[in-house]
Parts: C-alpha cells; structure tokens; sequence
C-alpha cells in the first residue's frame, strides 16, 4: 500500500536512464583512422567488459529512479497492508482460515467484515511466496476449500468467495484449529503459518483453543482482524412452541424472542410473520435497549402436518439475525387411552370422568376412549399417545409388560390411586423395586386431614401450567384420602412436582422418564371420592398441562440452530440405503451420513438459517421426509469481541501475531510503518555504487600521457 | 619551401648525416669507402706486385726490410640517399581537435631536411614515393637544384590510395644502388609480414637503412571523449566505439604493434626512429642524428 499510490505514475522514469543511454548511442563524431587493424583487435578483446559495465550502471541507474519514486509514494508497512506479513524463511507450508459467522455479515459504511477478509485474504496470497503451499480453510463448515494449492490456484479459490454470503453459524475455534493443524500436519513443508482472517467475536472462543495449539510447535498463527464499527442491530432471536404438542384446531402458543443491541429502546417495529407461506404483518412491542422481550403468538392450525413459521424482521447492521425460522409439527388428533377401575353408567361416577372432560374441554381432536381393565386384558391398547391408569387394582403381567414397552416407546403414562388400589400389587406390578414405570411405591391409603396443595417451579414440569397460579387456587383442594409414597433415599430420576399441603409435605405428584416416554404418579384418587379437586379449575388446568406433556412426542429435535447437525432416527425397522438433504434455496438435494447401521441420518453442514428437508425411501418405495428449521445462531448478535490478551493466553504456545486489518474508522495509516527511509537508503547506495563504478569506468575516460618512452620515441 | 624549414637545419647542420658503414658513391666524400683510394689516411701495407704504381711504393720500409711494400690508402665516398616518403591516404590524417600538421607533411618535412643536410654534404639523395606501389620520383643527385627539386616534387604530392608498403617496395630494391642508404619514412600501419624479407633484401644489397616511423598524437593517444565512428581512412569499414571504454587497452595494443616494428627493424642491425606530429621537429630530428651519430663513432 502506498500512501501516494498516484505518483506510482512516475515509475515510467525509471526508464530515462535507457532512453539516455540510446539517444547518446544516436550523438557521435566520426572520425578517418588509419589505425584500423589495431582498433579493431582492441574493442573485440574488450567488448564484452564494456558491455558489462554499460548494463550494470544502467541498470543502478534505473533502480536508483525506481528507489526514488517508491520514496515518495511512501510505501506502507502495516496491519491493513500486511506487508511483511510473511517474512518466514524459505518456502512455507500455509493455512488460510476464512471467518464466515455470521458476524462477519454485519455492515458498515459499505463494507463488512466478510468483504475485508477475503481481501485481506487475497493481500495475504499476494505476500505469499511463489513456492508456498497453501490451503484454504472456511470456519464454519470446517471445509478446506484448497489444500496444499500453489498460491495462483489459492488466489482463484479465494476469489470465488467474493460473490458467497457468510453463514448463519457460529465458529468453534478449538475444532477450527484442530482442522487447521490437520492441514498442516498433511503438509510437506517445513515452516508452517495458519492465519486466521476473522471480525474477533468472542463466541466460540474457548479455553479448548489453547488444548488445539498446544501440540503446534514451531508453527506461527497469525489473527487478522477484519472488524467493523457495528450499527444498531434488532435480532429475531427465536420462535418456541409454548405447549409440548401442536394438536390440530387446537389454539398454539408460540413465543418469539426478540433481542436488541440498541443503545435506545424500539417501538413499533414492523415485523413480518411467514406461518405456512401465508404472510402477516406484526407491530413488535417496545424493545428495551440492550434487552429481549418475547412476543406471544397464538396460532391455530386446521391441519396436521409439520408448519413453517418464519419471522422477518427490518434489515439493520446485521442481516443475518433479522430473520428466523421453525417448524411446528402439528398432530391431527391426539389419541388417549383412560383404563378405568371404576366404571359406572352414572355421570361423573365414574372413576375417569373428571378427567376426561378436562381432556377434551377446548380440545376436539383429543380422541378418549375408556376401557376397563377386563376388557384391556382381552385387546392390547395399540399405539395411544397417552395412557391413564386410574384406581386399577390389578394388573396382569403381559399388561404390564405392554404397558413398559409403550412407555418406553414415548406414550405417557398417568397413574391415579383408588379405592380398590391394593399398594402391594400395585407396586410389585408397577414399581418394581424401582424398575417399574412408577417413581415411587405407594404406601397404604391414609385419611388426609388438611388442605391446599404447593406445585413446584421446575422447568419442563407436566404440571407447569399450575406453577403461574397463586396458592389460592389450591387452597380450597381438599382430599380425602391420600396414597402416600416410599421415597426411597437414592431415586435419583424421579422429580416431585406438587405437595400436599400437610405437615409432611407428602408428595402429590411425582413424574419420571421412562424410556421416551413420561410417567405421572398421582397419590390421590381422580374421582370425587379421592377429593374435591376434579370439580375445581386447577383441575382442569392440571389435566391439559398433563396431558400436552405426557403426550408422545415426536421424537424428532426439528428446531435446530445454525452449525448443529439435523438428525432423524428412522422409524422402528426401517433401514433405507440412502437419506437426502435439501438446503435452503437449493435446486439438488444433497446426500446425508447413515450411521448407527443405517438407524439414523445425520447432516451436519447446516451454516445457513432457513427450512432443510431430510428425505429418505421406505423398503415398499414410498417416500418419506422430515422438515428441520435451522435459525440463525444469535450468540452472534452481541458485538463483543476477544481481547488481545485473551487471544494471547489462549495462543500461549504458538508464535502469535495480531493484525489488524481495520478500517478507515480505526485509522490503519497512523498505525502503520512507513518504508520510505528503506528505499532512500536503498536510493543512497544505488548513488554511492553508481558514482564508484562511473569513477572506475571513467578514469579510462581522462586521456592519460603516454610513457615517456613511446611519447618522445627517442629509442636505444 | 613549406617542408624545408631553416630552424630544423640549423638544429641538425651541425651533427650532420652519416652512414653507420661504409658506402660507395660515386665521387670522392666525407664517408668511409669500403674501397682504397687516395685519401691521405693510412691503410696498410702489401707486398709489391708487376704493375703497381712505383710511386706508392715504401722506401722507408724496403730500407729497413730490404723487401717492396707498397703503402694503401683508405677511400673515403659519398653516398647515396634514397628518402621514401609513404603517401598512402593513412598519412593523410590530422587530429580533428588539433592544429598539428598531418602525417605526410611530417614526413615531407623530415625527408626534405635529411636530404638537405646530404647534400650539403656533398651526398647523392633521390626522392622515392610508395602507396600501393612504390616510384621513383627524384633520381639520385648530388646537384646543387636537388633541395629545390626535392621540395617541389613532395609539395605536389597528395597522399591517397591503400599502403602496401612492403609489397610495394620489394620490386624497387633492386633499382637502389649497392651501398647505399634508405630512408624510410611511413606511419607502418600495414600488413608487415614481408617485412623482414624487405629487410634481407636491403641488407644483401648493403644498403642501410633508416626506418622513421610518423604517427599522430591521436592514433596512439586515443583521446576523444565522446562516442565515435570510426572509419576507415583506406576502406569503407566503420566501427562504432566508445572510446573511453577501453583507451587503455587500445594504447597498450598500439604500444606493443610499435614495439614489434621497431624490434624488427633493429634485430635486422638497422635503426628506427618514431616521431609524433606533435614533436618540435628541429629537437626530434638533432637529437636523432645526434645520437646516430655517437653509435657509428
């Protein structure tokens, strides 16, 4: 870089020495000369020293022009030129890592990080040697674009990268450096460099990165910073489904995370909400300054199906984070099973009644059906999403052992106590000394003498429904009779969710994890029998709650963020030979890895936000496919950045240069070198080897007196 | 008379010109004869013969020897001076940068005051020409119109043509008399390599002779500062030089050309003279001959 780059013109006069040299050959005298024969013998012994001295002067007078006018274009020396950057010894084998988080999309007075670093890049192959090899790494997929290329393929490479937008990811340096240390570990080279042209957010800095350069050696890394004055930035965080499970014509609760990194609060903004390609426009709420709200979103789908919602928000600094995406795996209907030991022809007499109407309250596509335990001795219970055990006195052994299989296949599973509840049985059939579906054993019935119930704050509770309600919906909950539990001293799994409200805090609710399924141990009865509960609201509330949690789920995490792999277990005995991936805006699918012998797929280049298909063929030839939402990681919303002296302590065990490649905003001229006393001292000595050689060359210019012999001719 | 210049004469009438052996002329001079005469100086003795003239006879001796010996004499001779004066267009040159008088006129000047100093005593001088071929301009004479002739004949010569100088001259020794001298008066920027024969030839004939070589300040100095063409003065060959670029080189070259002429002509027992245009001639000349002069002593 020159800081007068336009007197770079002047170059053209390194040429006037020549010109010089051939106009004088066009000026000469002539001259009759008899001594022809001798002349002639004498410049063709000579010639070739005199063309020698001829070349060699013009020469130092051509490179003196040249010394000058680098002089005064004032060459620079510096982080933004990187000149120098490359002042290794001998050829050298290097790695090139390109930044492409989604940071580095941020925008800034026409620029951005990504720009900057792939011609930071580009300056860094024009410092490069001709004989280096060099490999081209890009951060977020962990992809090595070039490997072990010559510079010019390098530079072709990189120049491709000009027109790619950067990911919506994040980078994990540690694995990024390991990756970087494997390239040149493949190399054959002896001075090894990776330089790693990056905006320096923080994320994903870790301590790991000091574990990956631990082992580097002599090997010298070399950080760019290509950063850039970050704007006001609005970011869509994220879109939760609220309720476990989407049930068709039901009211979903979704949720959308909005964070600003705004010094000063937004209100009305205008956002726009994409749910299942249908558009609508949203007026946010205020957005404190450097805070999140969520926005509560209730949707209601008609049809099952898996949705996709997406959420745009106004283009600001930072591009990537305006938008975000999910899918909403909708159920068409949801299937429960209520195994009643109590069923009576009379209203609310039954023992499950209270519990099936709250079930269904609101919920049209909640499909009950009541079987006693005689007739569920006779007929398996299929594949219901949710099974309620309630005051079944006895259960035989292949019931159970359907009842453990579907369970652990990802039905829920609630048990109430009853009258005919015999805690022996139930716990030998149930419990099992703690390998059975329930958490804890049940202990003989007891009369309960007290009122009101406490529900436990904890997160993805079944009952968490209750945790927003004030005690006083639970202070009128009078029970009759109670099931206390034996807590055994070492359960570990099992969580208490509510309490009764008696001196001993017995537990009222108890809920475990049981293969992929969810239990909930009731110890109350679910009949008016047991207590007036059923017939209060929180009843209700609890039931819905329950019943949305414990429902099977789909097993399937489609919600994913940028750089996290999409996995998608196959159904129970499917095997396909091949699984495919559609990424966001692209025309061909893409092959994804089988592992586990062919049990599950897995694609782990998701670096950009938006709807990816998974799809994959069953044995009969039928094709089935999942939809994943990928959003944007918003760990990189937040401009912060690493430190110097975190960088260095995390490189402590490599040669580490900082470079800043900067902007006009961080002044890269005031922090750069200038190298024009380098080329007047170089000027100098071109003068200096210029007047010796013209001296010796030009004292067979002066015409000396012959020897005194020859001159007279006075002889012997 | 341009080339006989009276300040050269007064320099070198006094050591005069002399042969370094005996010369036969054809009357009687101041120069040693390789034949007895009449001279008053003492030669030797030999035993009388019939015939011999009885006035030479030795009283004296046939007193004290009772035998006859007649008394001889040395002769003493003119001689015979051929000056060859080069008129090849090489001595044509004159130093652009200088006032020095060209080559030829040199040698003019030079052969015009060694002819005068012969004649003067009493010598015979002819005056030869050589270019490409050599012709006698000025048959030998010792008359007193010689001098006048001798400068008139070269005033009227224009130097031109290539030297052959040696090719030239081989045909021509016959015509030059036994015992005679040859002065030869050339710049010798030719081909030399009949030199020694022209030599041989001269020396079977026993003449001597004198070989003055004239060149310019230039042509051994090579000063000219700037770029030149140079173009040969007898042909059409150019080269183009910078001669500062190898001055030294070229003077070491026309050093050690003029070292082998001269050792040429002296291991031949004949005497060499090189004199530059820009010499002050009547010095030159005076302290030449003088010098010549103490070697035949």
């Amino acid at each position: 870089m020159f800081l007068s780059p336009a007197l770079l013109g002047f170059l053209a006069l390194a040429t006037a020495p020549i010109i010089i040299h051939l106009l004088n050959r066009r000026q000469f005298d002539r001259v009759e000369w008899a001594p022809m024969r001798v002349l002639k013998l004498t410049v063709k012994r000579n010639r070739r020293r005199v063309q020698l001295e001829h070349w060699l002067l013009l020469a130092i007078r051509t490179l003196a022009v040249v010394a000058l006018i680098l002089a005064i274009a004032r060459p620079m020396s510096s982080g933004r030129t990187i000149a120098g950057l490359f002042d290794l010894p001998g050829r050298a084998g290097r790695v090139l890592v390109l930044d492409d988080s989604l940071s580095m999309g941020a925008t800034a007075g026409g620029t951005s990080p990504w720009t900057q670093a792939v011609d930071a890049a580009a300056e860094v192959l024009e410092q490069a040697g001709s004989g280096d090899e060099v490999s081209i790494l890009l951060a977020s997929r962990g992809e090595a674009l070039a490997r072990q290329a010559d510079v010019a393929t390098a530079a072709a490479t990189l120049s491709e990268l000009k027109s790619r937008d950067p990911s919506d990811a994040t980078i994990d340096w540690a694995a990024t450096l390991d990756r970087a240390g494997q390239l040149l570990d493949n190399g054959s080279l002896p001075v090894q460099n990776a330089t790693l042209v990056t905006d320096r957010q923080s994320v994903g800095w870790s301590d790991a990165v000091a574990d990956s350069l631990a082992d580097w050696g002599d090997r010298s890394l070399t950080v760019v910073d290509v950063s850039v004055p970050r704007g006001d930035n609005l970011t869509a965080a994220g879109i939760m489904q609220v309720d476990p499970i989407v049930i068709a014509g039901s009211p979903a609760l979704l949720s959308a995370r909005i964070a600003s990194q705004r010094q000063s609060a937004a209100d009305g903004e205008q956002a726009t909400l994409l749910v299942s390609d249908r558009e609508e426009a949203l007026t946010l709420p205020a957005v404190p300054g450097a805070g999140e709200i969520r926005v509560p979103l209730t949707r209601s789908f008609p049809e099952g199906g898996t949705k996709r919602i997406e959420l745009r928000l106004p283009e600001d600094s930072l591009p990537g984070d305006s938008r975000t995406f999910a899918v909403v795996e909708v159920r068409p209907e949801l299937e429960v099973v209520l195994i009643d030991g109590d069923i009576r022809p009379g209203a609310f007499e039954s023992e499950t009644d209270f519990v099936a109407l709250s079930m269904q309250a609101g919920y049209s596509r909640v499909s009950l059906s009541r079987v006693s335990p005689a007739d569920w001795a006779l007929e398996p219970l299929g594949e219901p999403d949710l099974i309620v055990l309630a005051n079944v006195a006895d259960l035989p052994r292949d019931r159970i052992k359907e009842l453990e299989r579907l369970v652990r296949g990802g039905s829920g599973l609630m048990v109430f106590p009853g009258a005919t509840l015999d805690p022996e049985t139930t716990n030998a059939a149930l419990h099992q000394g703690g390998e059975g579906l329930l958490p804890f054993a049940y202990a003989e019935s007891s009369p309960a003498e007290f009122a009101g119930m406490t529900v436990a704050e904890l997160s993805d509770s079944p009952l968490s429904a209750l945790a927003s309600l004030t005690p006083a919906a639970f202070a009128d909950i009078r029970p009759e009779r109670i099931f206390p539990i034996v807590t055994p001293e070492d359960d570990s799994d099992a969580r208490i969710l509510a309490r009764w409200n008696d001196a001993d805090q017995t537990p009222a609710a108890i809920g475990r994890r049981f293969g992929a399924g969810r239990v909930l141990q009731w110890t109350v009865a679910a009949d008016r029998d047991g207590s007036n509960w059923p017939t209060q609201p929180s009843f209700v509330l609890a039931m819905r709650s329950a019943t949305l949690a414990l429902a099977r789920q789909s097993g399937v995490n489609a919600n994913v963020v940028a750089g996290e792999p999409l996995r998608l277990r196959f159904p129970e005995g499917i095997r396909p030979e091949a699984a495919t991936v559609k990424r966001p805006g692209a025309e061909q699918a893409t092959d994804a890895t089988l592992i586990g012998d062919r049990t599950e797929a897995i694609y782990a280049q998701t670096d950009r936000a938006g709807f990816y298909e998974v799809a994959y063929t069953l044995p009969n030839g039928t094709s089935q496919s999942q939809l994943f939402a990928v959003r944007p990681d918003d760990r990189e919303s937040a401009a912060e950045r690493i430190g110097d002296d975190e960088l260095r302590s995390l490189a402590a065990s490599v040669d580490l240069r900082l470079i800043d490649f900067g902007t006009t905003a961080t002044g890269p001229r005031e922090e750069a070198t200038e190298l024009w006393p380098y080329a007047i001292a170089a000027l100098l000595t071109l003068l200096l080897l210029d007047t010796a050689l013209s001296t010796w060359i030009d004292r067979r210019r002066r015409p000396q007196r012959l020897p005194e012999a020859i001159a007279t001719g006075v002889t012997a | 008379m341009p080339y006989l210049d009276p300040d050269i004469l007064t320099a070198i009438g006094r050591a005069g010109f002399g042969p370094r052996r005996p010369v036969e002329g054809p009357i009687a001079g101041q120069h040693r004869s390789p034949l007895h005469g009449l001279s008053p100086e003492f030669a030797d003795f030999r035993s009388y013969a019939p015939g011999d003239d009885p006035k030479n006879l030795d009283w004296r001796a046939f007193a004290r020897s009772d035998r006859l010996y007649i008394r001889r004499y040395e002769e003493e001779s003119n001689l015979r001076a051929y000056v060859i004066v080069d008129a090849s267009r090489s001595m044509a040159y004159v130093s652009p940068d200088s006032k020095r008088r060209s080559k030829f006129d040199t040698a003019a000047t030079i052969g015009v005051s060694l002819a005068a100093v012969a004649l003067r005593q009493r010598d015979a001088v002819g005056l030869m020409t050589a270019d490409r071929r050599a012709e006698t301009v000025l048959t030998v004479s010792g008359a007193n119109s010689q001098l006048a002739e001798f400068d008139n004949r070269l005033q009227s010569i224009t130097p031109d043509g290539t030297t052959e100088l040696v090719a030239a001259l081989r045909p021509q020794v016959d015509q030059i008399a036994r015992r005679s001298v040859v002065i030869l008066i050339s710049d010798f920027l030719t081909e030399l390599d009949e030199l020694s024969t022209l030599l041989g030839q001269l020396r079977f004939r026993g003449c001597e002779l004198l070989a003055v070589q004239v060149l310019d300040d230039d042509e051994l100095e090579l000063p000219f500062q700037s770029s030149t063409l140079f173009v040969d003065i007898e042909g059409d060959e150019e080269l183009f030089a910078e001669p500062w670029a190898f001055r030294e080189a070229y003077r070491d070259a026309m050093a050690d050309y003029c070292s082998q002429l001269e050792g040429e002509i002296r291991s031949a027992g004949y005497d060499f003279w090189q004199i530059r245009t820009g010499d002050p001639l009547p010095s030159a000349l005076a302290s030449r001959l003088h010098a010549r002069a103490a070697m035949s002593v």
